[in-house]
């Protein structure tokens, strides 16, 4: 049997907060939302307000001395969650400029305290409470800001109200005022700039009674309000089974990636679950092969889907010849072409996963990587290659098998499978190359690394023909085709690419 | 004569006094006194008297000159100028925060006119 005090989470309405927060806001808690000037710290609060307020625990909303009130409601209210139905109804704004400006510290405590008793709201905002610290400290001085914090503090929970005071505060200053001790949570938004992007984050940097996800979020504010993409938390301490490394499990079941000679070099296809990279030049093959990968899953009833980051949704399909269009119109192909040039890995995630359990998708393809690096903000392509981790292993662990591709600069004095330094962190690699083999160039492929597991060793030619990619025979009659200078072990023999009976392996 | 002034300008402070009563708290002395000064200037098109009526810093708050200035009208010039100048604070507001909170607003404010007016349509 427990005595311990149940502490109710209350959501907040703000898509992926409630994770962030480690389940939502606990039920009387005393707030700040701290953040600098346009951090999206109003915007937070009202969305917060208006998903809670209710006939049965109102809301009210006091203005002090920030933003004037009537300025914001004129631009709060292009938000959709702004409810004109609930002002004056479970959201009252009240404003306490006067109370500030002339009274000071006194009428402004009385103040609020007197419209909490009347009103028994379940939810105050003080928006902006750094404009009633810095009138109170030039009155009274900090000794009596530490009084005014407690005594509100007290007051409002003892109220049962949940509270969010609002200020534009610096990060040092956490150090010595009181409200920070006082603060139940302590929530900090920020504008991060980088070069020529912005990136909007927040820190919870402490939610008493539970555990709230730790480091930087992004999020972003549209006329829907603010979504959280809440960072992924994987890695070797926390996912030690990543990627397939140290499966014990018994034998995964493979996939067919659409090639049949490809399949037999993999050992019988892909391993579920694994994730796999294929590295080769400009036009080597490799959207071809990996939209393969996804028209073989819709064949077989394995829903995809495919983050583009180089062309566009249509012309991807186009460009690829395969009846993507088709697959995404019956619900089993979702191509993701995600907003370039500042988004997340998080985001990245959140968009996949979205399509993902929309779809109930087995199969997941990112093309390309060098795409995706381009797309994402400047401040993460720094930390790219552990963020690629993250969204590796999160996907990995879901269940899904991965196909990525990478671009890879032909070079015949370097053998290398990624730009990204990223080979390491896939189960499976296929790499392809250009050749020039009798006066010709050739597309050569062979499988690198499957993790646990037996794969061909062959360098095999391959065309890429109406259908998709056809596998030809292994390439006896030359060596140094890797150093860009083959020469011919046996004369005679013409490399001409045996086009199998069926493309697909048995299932 | 001086009995209708009287009422009028009763009936128009009322409504001003519920203006101001409903808006302050949502947006301040501050909010109502711009609201105010901006109507005035606008009804001066019709009324160029409204020039002298400063609403700014007026201890018995920001529509009170204008109450004063009422009184000293004749009953059907004080009737107009109280609805141009209201009805200019109702569409700048509305402006500002849209149509829809301020009839929500202004439907708290005066109830009976808006009452009245749900009864005229309906008949």
């Amino acid at each position: 049997m427990t005595d311990r005090v149940p502490i109710r989470r209350l959501p907040t309405g703000v898509p992926g907060l409630d994770a962030v927060l480690g389940g939502g806001v606990p039920e009387f808690s005393f707030n700040v939302v701290a953040g600098a000037p346009g951090a999206g710290k109003t915007t937070l609060v009202q969305q917060i307000m208006f998903a809670l307020a209710r006939a049965d625990r109102p809301a009210l909303f006091f203005t002090v001395l920030g933003e004037p009130p009537l300025k914001m409601l004129r631009y709060q209210q292009q938000f959709e969650f702004f409810d004109v139905a609930k002002v004056n109804a479970s959201v009252r704004f009240i404003n306490l400029a006067k109370e500030a400006l002339a009274g000071g510290l006194d009428d402004v405590l009385k103040r609020i305290i007197q419209e909490v008793e009347a009103a028994s709201p379940g939810i105050v905002v003080v928006d902006s409470f750094r404009s009633v610290m810095q009138a109170i400290e030039r009155q009274n001085g900090s000794h009596n800001l530490q009084h005014f914090i407690q005594e509100l503090g007290m007051r409002l929970t003892g109220w049962q109200a949940t509270t969010f005071l609002v200020g534009e505060f610096q990060l040092a200053e956490t150090d010595n005022h009181p409200i920070f001790t006082v603060a139940d949570g302590l929530v900090w938004l920020y504008q991060s700039l980088d070069r020529n992007s912005m990136v909007r984050k927040m820190h919870v940097m402490k939610m008493r009674g539970q555990a709230p996800i730790p480091g930087l979020h992004t999020f972003r504010i549209t006329n829907h309000g603010i979504q959280v993409f809440p960072r992924l938390i994987a890695g070797p301490p926390e996912t030690p089974a990543v990627g397939g490394a140290g499966r014990t499990e018994p034998r995964a079941p493979r996939l067919s990636v659409g090639v049949t000679a490809l399949d037999e070099m993999l050992g019988g296809g892909i391993p579920s679950g694994y994730s796999m990279l294929v590295a080769g030049p400009s036009g080597s093959g490799k959207s071809v092969l990996a939209t393969g990968f996804i028209r073989e899953g819709v064949r077989r009833g394995e829903p995809g889907v495919i983050a583009v980051f180089e062309k566009r949704p249509r012309e991807y399909a186009q460009t690829n010849a395969i009846d993507l269009e088709q697959g995404a119109r019956n619900g089993q192909v979702a191509i993701i072409h995600t907003r370039p040039l500042d988004l997340s890995i998080d985001e990245t995630l959140h968009e996949l996963t979205d399509a993902i359990h929309r779809l109930k998708a087995r199969r997941v393809v990112i093309d390309s990587l060098s795409g995706f690096e381009l797309a994402l903000a400047p401040t993460f392509r720094e930390d790219f290659r552990e963020s690629l981790y993250r969204l590796v292993a999160a996907l990995t662990d879901m269940g899904l098998t991965v196909m990525m591709t990478a671009e890879l600069e032909d070079s015949y004095t370097d053998l290398r499978f990624s730009p990204h330094g990223t080979a390491f962190l896939t189960d499976a690699i296929i790499v392809q190359r250009y050749v020039e083999l009798d006066g010709q160039f050739k597309r050569v492929m062979a499988v690198v690394k499957v993790r646990a597991s037996d794969h061909s060793k062959d360098l095999r030619v391959f065309e890429i023909s109406a259908d998709g990619i056809v596998v030809g025979e292994r390439i006896e009659d030359y060596q140094g085709l890797l150093t860009g200078s083959p020469h011919a072990v046996s004369p005679g023999n013409r490399l001409t690419p045996r086009r199998p009976n069926a493309r697909r392996p048995k299932a | 004569m001086a009995a209708d002034a009287s009422a009028t300008a009763a009936a128009a402070r009322r409504l001003c006094e519920h203006f101001a009563h409903q808006l302050t708290p949502l947006i301040g002395d501050a909010g109502v006194t711009a609201i105010c000064a901006r109507s005035l200037h606008l009804a001066q098109r019709h009324f160029p008297e409204l020039a002298s009526v400063r609403p700014f810093n007026h201890s018995a708050g920001p529509l009170a000159p204008l109450q004063s200035f009422l009184e000293q009208q004749e009953p059907t010039a004080a009737t107009e100028v109280a609805v141009v100048v209201l009805a200019t604070a109702s569409e700048l507001l509305a402006s500002f925060i849209g149509e829809s909170l301020t009839t929500r607003l202004l439907r708290e404010a005066w109830p009976d006119d808006f009452a009245a007016d749900t009864n005229e349509e309906t008949t």
